[in-house]
């Protein structure tokens, strides 16, 4: 009696070939970069980059210089239309909103002696048709803004 | 499996605007990523001509999903 799977279903036979290991890894597809390096207009919302497609950020920075306070400002994103943080640096800094379940991007340097402030955002986010990334501007100035998210789109 | 379009992303290197497709091709693991400057002529129709002809495809043959959009300039 005829036993096993028929001849036109294609199979694979990991037993008959000469495999050290078999890895199973999660496949996002080409990694990106989106970057944004400039002087966003001041008194102004400044779309930094806008990705649409299907996909996950890996991670990313963010910094500003300025020749003067930047702490009304926000650096914010949204994911498939939502924004995700509209927290002004100054909320961030004086709530210690830093740490990696806080609001995204996350507040990592506040300095205003120097006028310098960075962000940084977290690996995992994943979004279904687009990711903005925005800058406004509240001072009346125009500061040097550079940002750099690693992404990938399935 | 067709050609994909799989994004579009418009960003800003070196204070230089820029736009890029990622395109993937049949095999699913091969990926292509043409780049244009902000001010080259880019409709949707323009884009389906131009990977048609870059990809040496039918445009009827290239994918492009409902929620890819073309960022606003």
């Amino acid at each position: 009696m005829a036993f096993g799977a028929k001849d036109w279903i294609a199979r694979t036979d990991v037993y008959l070939q000469t495999l050290a290991e078999l890895m199973i890894r999660i496949k996002y597809g080409s990694a990106k970069v989106a970057s944004y390096s400039g002087t966003p207009a001041a008194n102004t919302t400044t779309a930094l980059f806008t990705i649409s497609g299907k996909g996950i950020i890996y991670g990313g920075s963010a910094k500003i210089e300025s020749t003067a306070s930047q702490g009304n400002d926000n650096l914010g994103v949204i994911l498939d239309g939502e924004s995700l943080n509209d927290w002004l640096l100054t909320w961030e800094n004086t709530f210690n909103i830093h740490m990696y379940h806080g609001a995204v991007p996350l507040l990592q340097c506040y300095d205003e002696v120097n006028f310098k402030y960075g962000w940084s955002i977290p690996m995992g986010l994943t979004f279904e048709s687009s990711f903005v990334g925005f800058y406004i501007e509240r001072h009346g100035r125009t500061p040097t803004v550079r940002v750099d998210i690693v992404y990938a789109l399935v | 499996m067709a050609f994909q379009l799989r994004g579009i992303c418009k960003d800003k290197p070196d204070n230089t605007d820029r736009i890029r497709l990622l395109i993937r091709g049949p095999k699913g693991d091969d990926y292509q990523v043409f780049s244009f400057p902000l001010d080259y002529p880019f409709n949707h129709g323009q884009i389906i001509k131009f990977l048609g002809e870059q990809l040496g495809i039918p445009p009827g043959e290239l994918i492009w999903p409902a929620y890819i959009k073309i960022p606003k300039a």
